[in-house]
Parts: structure tokens; sequence; C-alpha cells
């Protein structure tokens, strides 16, 4: 018996040696599967990995440039991120995805390129995050499908995303986020931006610079490409809430498109 | 005795489980318990200030930290004054600390938007720093109500260079007791590369007389040795990140602290570099952060685990001379300075240290900053 209980206390000082002595690293993937352009262009996107959603400023040693349209597939792997955990105990951390286009040709994201808008992925320790799909659509008609000449001195406006299911979000029912300078966002002409987010592992946060006023989040849920009845909404379109700094949106099938 | 073997064994293994915790990583490192903290010799206390209820979670960080800039050279005796930004989890004020002869204070930041990293002495009482909105230098003082004022425009940068500028500093360094050929210099980052402006006394409104430009950067950026991870060049514009710089007119060179933070993991890497006038074309980098010049000699941090902060000193060349290290929660190099050692005045190198007391939760913790002077003559290879 004392035997046992000696046996269990040398462990337990080697648990809390080890725990004092957790040096803490942990080890993820990221793989994203396609990169598509509905518009069919040839452009070249950069993709970048960050604790943060600052587009600039930093180092990014985990990012990439991509040609819309190659052959790779995956399209884009990170293996072996090192990450660590902000208390002693965390296995899984969000980061965000950057996805845009060196449009005016500067050679470096700066002010006039197509972005979209950063986007709040998790990665846990020891396992592989996948994102299926991302749409980057520099050359559709309006609304634009990203955030086309953007400014970095464009105020920052982030949502938290909290979706009732999250897995309803994919390549045919898209998260959507609608944004315009009015609170009316039911009328096509005061919609700016209709953004689509086709994964559901990167549909818990968004993060952007803009000057638009007004905006709201919603779910294509009946695949027909348009914001219409029985779809998910987090605010009713024509009385979509002002933009803040800071804003929620709550995706659920109790509050849907009338 | 076999229940014997095994409490001798429970008892053992008790203690030895102790004696490994007790052993390992920073279990029990030695927490200061003097509200200042003894500095190796050659050190001169040169001032103590505290302040109670000071309300903030976790460790004190001096952000950046200078001396005032008359006092610095008045050679009176006793009125070296201070000023320190600090940074903490939860802090709840938000300016800078003003040590002098009256005590330590909290200056309230009073909605003037200067950028603590390109804080610098200047001649006149208070500090230098760039106000981001204008790409001015403005000269900030404390107003003695508890505010900071803006006192005067030393000089707008942002008319003096084409482009697009992403940062901005200007220095000034007259050693006490010299003249030397340049006093101000100002330095530019813009989408080219790296430029310097200097003149003796700057014209308000004129661009400073003499300019260098320099093709530094792709030499700083190749100089990283851990975070050396090539990425996607389009995310790392200019590849590194410039957090401050100066100049010594005396021996003629330039330096600046830059950085590399890798946003995924956390480490960060920080070297300095330094340029000789009369070599603009080489660019010199070592491990760790310069935090200023005494005269010709280059003060750069090489470690930052308290309550021991290692410091290089070093030449324009970045040859090593000794190494000194200072006490103290956390610790800044604030400047140079006359001040009196051993009722002589003299030329001496100031070290910031602050030590913070315990953490109560109804009281708010005290805060001690002291001001330690090193002759400068000794540090340029001496004692």
């Amino acid at each position: 018996m004392m035997k046992r209980r000696a046996y269990a206390l040398a462990v337990a000082a080697a648990a809390c040696l080890l725990s004092a002595c957790d040096t803490g690293i942990r080890s993820s993937s990221l793989v994203i599967e396609r990169i598509v352009d509905p518009s069919a262009t040839t452009a070249t996107v950069h993709v970048a990995l960050s604790d943060s959603p600052q587009f600039t400023g930093g180092y990014k040693p985990y990012s990439a440039a991509i040609a819309l349209g190659g052959p790779a597939v995956p399209i884009l792997r990170f293996d072996a991120i090192a990450w660590e955990p902000k208390d002693g105990a965390e296995r899984a951390r969000a980061f965000w995805l950057f996805v845009a286009q060196d449009a005016n040709s500067t050679g470096v994201i700066d002010d006039f390129d197509d972005l979209l808008p950063a986007m709040r992925v998790m990665l846990v320790d020891g396992e592989e995050t996948v994102v299926p799909l991302i749409t980057f659509d520099p050359t559709g008609s309006a609304p634009s499908r990203l955030f086309q000449a953007v400014l970095f001195d464009d105020p920052p406006r982030s949502y938290r995303v909290f979706i009732e299911d999250p897995g309803v979000v994919g390549g045919l029912t898209p998260l959507y986020l609608r944004l315009g300078d009015t609170a009316d966002l039911s009328i096509p002409g005061n919609v700016n931006y209709d953004i689509p987010i086709p994964s559901a592992s990167l549909a818990s946060g968004l993060s952007m610079l803009t000057g638009a006023l007004n905006g709201m989040l919603w779910i294509d849920n009946n695949q027909s490409g348009a914001l219409d009845a029985g779809d998910w909404i987090s605010a009713q379109p024509n009385a979509a809430p002002v933009l803040v700094e800071f804003n929620d949106a709550v995706l659920w099938s109790g509050q849907t498109m009338p | 005795m076999k229940k014997l073997n095994g409490r001798l064994i429970a008892a053992f293994s008790t203690l030895a489980a102790a004696a490994l915790v007790a052993g390992s990583c920073n279990f029990m490192m030695p927490t200061p318990n003097y509200p200042v903290m003894r500095q190796e010799k050659g050190f001169h206390l040169l001032r103590i200030g505290s302040m109670d209820k000071v309300w903030f979670r976790g460790d004190l960080r001096i952000r950046a930290a200078v001396l005032d800039g008359a006092s610095s050279r008045d050679a009176v005796y006793g009125n070296l004054g201070a000023y320190f930004v600090v940074e903490a989890k939860d802090a709840g004020f938000d300016g800078f600390l003003h040590l002098d002869e009256t005590g330590l204070r909290l200056v309230n930041r009073n909605g003037l938007e200067y950028e603590a990293m390109s804080m610098a002495q200047g001649p006149d009482p208070g500090f230098w720093a760039r106000l981001a909105s204008t790409d001015e230098i403005v000269r900030i003082i404390d107003d003695g109500s508890g505010n900071a004022a803006q006192s005067s425009v030393v000089a707008n940068l942002g008319s003096t260079m084409a482009g697009t500028v992403s940062a901005l500093w200007m220095d000034w360094d007259q050693p006490p007791g010299s003249t030397p050929p340049d006093t101000y210099r100002a330095a530019f980052v813009d989408n080219a590369d790296l430029a310097f402006r200097s003149d003796i006394v700057p014209v308000a409104g004129s661009a400073l007389a003499d300019f260098t430009a320099l093709l530094a950067r792709d030499a700083m950026a190749d100089s990283f040795e851990e975070l050396t991870a090539a990425g996607d060049p389009y995310w790392n514009d200019g590849r590194f990140e410039f957090r401050r710089f100066g100049f010594s007119s005396t021996a003629g060179y330039s330096w600046f602290a830059i950085r590399r933070f890798d946003g995924v993991s956390g480490r960060e890497e920080t070297r300095a570099a330094a340029i000789l006038d009369a070599q603009p074309g080489v660019t010199r980098t070592v491990r760790g952060e310069p935090e200023g010049n005494a005269g010709g000699v280059l003060v750069i941090r090489q470690d930052s685990e308290p309550p021991g902060i290692r410091y290089a000193l070093t030449d324009g060349q970045l040859q090593p001379s000794r190494t000194i290290t200072v006490y103290g929660d956390d610790v800044r190099y604030l400047g140079d300075a006359i001040e009196p050692i051993d009722g002589v005045p003299t030329p001496v190198a100031v070290f910031g240290s602050v030590s913070v007391g315990p953490e109560s939760k109804d009281d708010g913790r005290r805060v001690t900053i002291s001001l330690w002077a090193h002759r400068l003559d000794s540090f340029a290879g001496g004692e």
C-alpha cells in the first residue's frame, strides 16, 4: 500500500516537474485545398498566416504565392507551423488567414491592393486544419466579391461570428459578408460588397479595413446564389446595423429571410 | 519493516519532488526584497523615486525612456530628470512617468499622439518624440499639473523627404564639453531604402543640410540569424521593423535597432545595426537591441531576463569593449549627462532601473525607479 503511494507520489512529482518545464511549443498544419476565381483569371494571390488580423507589419514566415488555375492539389500546405500557447494548457489557438492580390504591382501588399477579409482559423496541436475552398474574385460585377483598392488607413472592422451549426457553411452554401453605406441592404443597388466565405473553418471571425457604414452576414442555405427566403441572416437586410470596430453576428435556424 | 520502507520511499519521493520542482526552470528565482537593487562596482546612485498605488497586473516593462534634455547638460548638482513610458497588463494609466528632484509622478498623455519608440533626448527641458499624425518631431514637457504638453515643434520631417515615408526619427547628440560636426540627425525609411539628414542647427520648415542615401536595407534583412524563413516577400514589406535610431556625433556613426517578430510562433529577433559616416556603404549588425550611445560607445542590451540585464558596450564597428550587468525588474539605458561624481562634474552614462513591490488586491503596487550613473571614461574600455 505504502509502496503504491510512493510510486504515485513519484509519478506526481515527475508530472509536476514536466509541467513546470513545459516548453509549450505546439505544431499544426494548415491545408488549403482550392482557391478559385469564378471569373477565371490567372491572377497570382498571396496567402499568409498570422496571430493578429493586421494585414501589414510583423514578419509572416508562413506565406506563399499561388497562381490561380495552377495544377497543384492540394493547392497550398503549411506544415510544422510552430506556435506557443498563450496559457500553458492550450492545445488550440485562433490565427488569421490573409488572401490578397498585389493589384498595383508594387511588390508588396500595400494601399490599392485587393484583399479578402482576414479570416479566423483554428489550429490544433498535432492536427491538420483543412480549408476546402477559398473564392477570390477580383473581376466580378457589382457588388464586389472582395475589397478592391484597399486603403490601409481605412478603419478596422471585425465580426465575431456564431453559427448554430458551422457545418452548414460550404462551397454551395457560403457565408456572405454584405456591406454598404446605408441601413437598407435589401436593395441590390445599395450593396457594395457581398463577399463569399465558402469554408466552415474560416467562418468564425472576419476582420477588414473598410469605410463601409453598415453590414450584415447571411448564409445561402438554399443554394440559390442570392439572399432570399429561408437563408439564415444575422440581421434583417433592410435594417443592417451600423458597423463599429467590433461586431457580433449570430446565424441560426430561428432567424431566416422571410 | 515493509511499512517502514514504504514510508521512507514515500518521504523520499516527496522530498525529491519538491527539490526537483524547486530546482527546475524559474521556480524560486531570487526576487527583490529592497526597493532599489544593488548594482555592480562602478555605478553611482543618482536618484530614487517611488509611487504608491500604481494599478496594473503582471510585470511592469519599460517601453521607452530618456533623460531630460536640459538637466542632463547643465551640470547643476542633483537636478537630473528622466521620463519613462512603461507598459503592463491591464495598466490603469496612459502617459509617462517623470522622475526629477521632486519625486516620481505620473504625467497623463493628455491627447498627445507621440510615438514612444521615437523618444529622444534633446537639448531643452522635456524630450523629443514624433507625432504620427503630422510627421513632426515635437518637444514634450511635463506641464507641472499632471499633464503632458507640446512645448514646440523641433522639425517637420515630413516636408524634408520625398515619397512615402514609413518611419522617421530625429536624434540630438552633443556629448558634454564637445563641439561635434553635426548635432542633429534625422533618419527616414521610405519605399526605396534608408536615408539620413544631418545639420548643426535645424532651421524651422527647412530640410537638414546634409543628405546621405543608403542602400542598407537588404544588408540588414540578410543579417537575421534565427528568423530566416524566406516567406512570401509580398507580406513582409521592408522585411523587418525599425525600432530605434540614434547617432554618435563624435565617433561618426548611426545606429538602428531592427527587429523581426514572427506573428505565429511569437518569437522575435532584435539586432543592432551600425553605419559609419566614413563608410556609408557598409552595414554592420550584431545580436541585441541598442538602447542608445554614450559618446562614441553604443549600449546594446543583450539579455532581457530580470533581475540582471546584460549590456554589451561597442564602438561604431560593433566591436565589443566590455559587458556590464544592471539589476532591476526592468532596466533601460537613458543617455549621457554631466553629474557630480565624488563632487566633480563628470560625464556619465545613466541607466534607469525599475523595481516593483508585491501585488496587492486593494492597494495597487509600489513602483520605484532609480537612476544609476557610470563614468563615461570607464565605459570606453577603462576600469
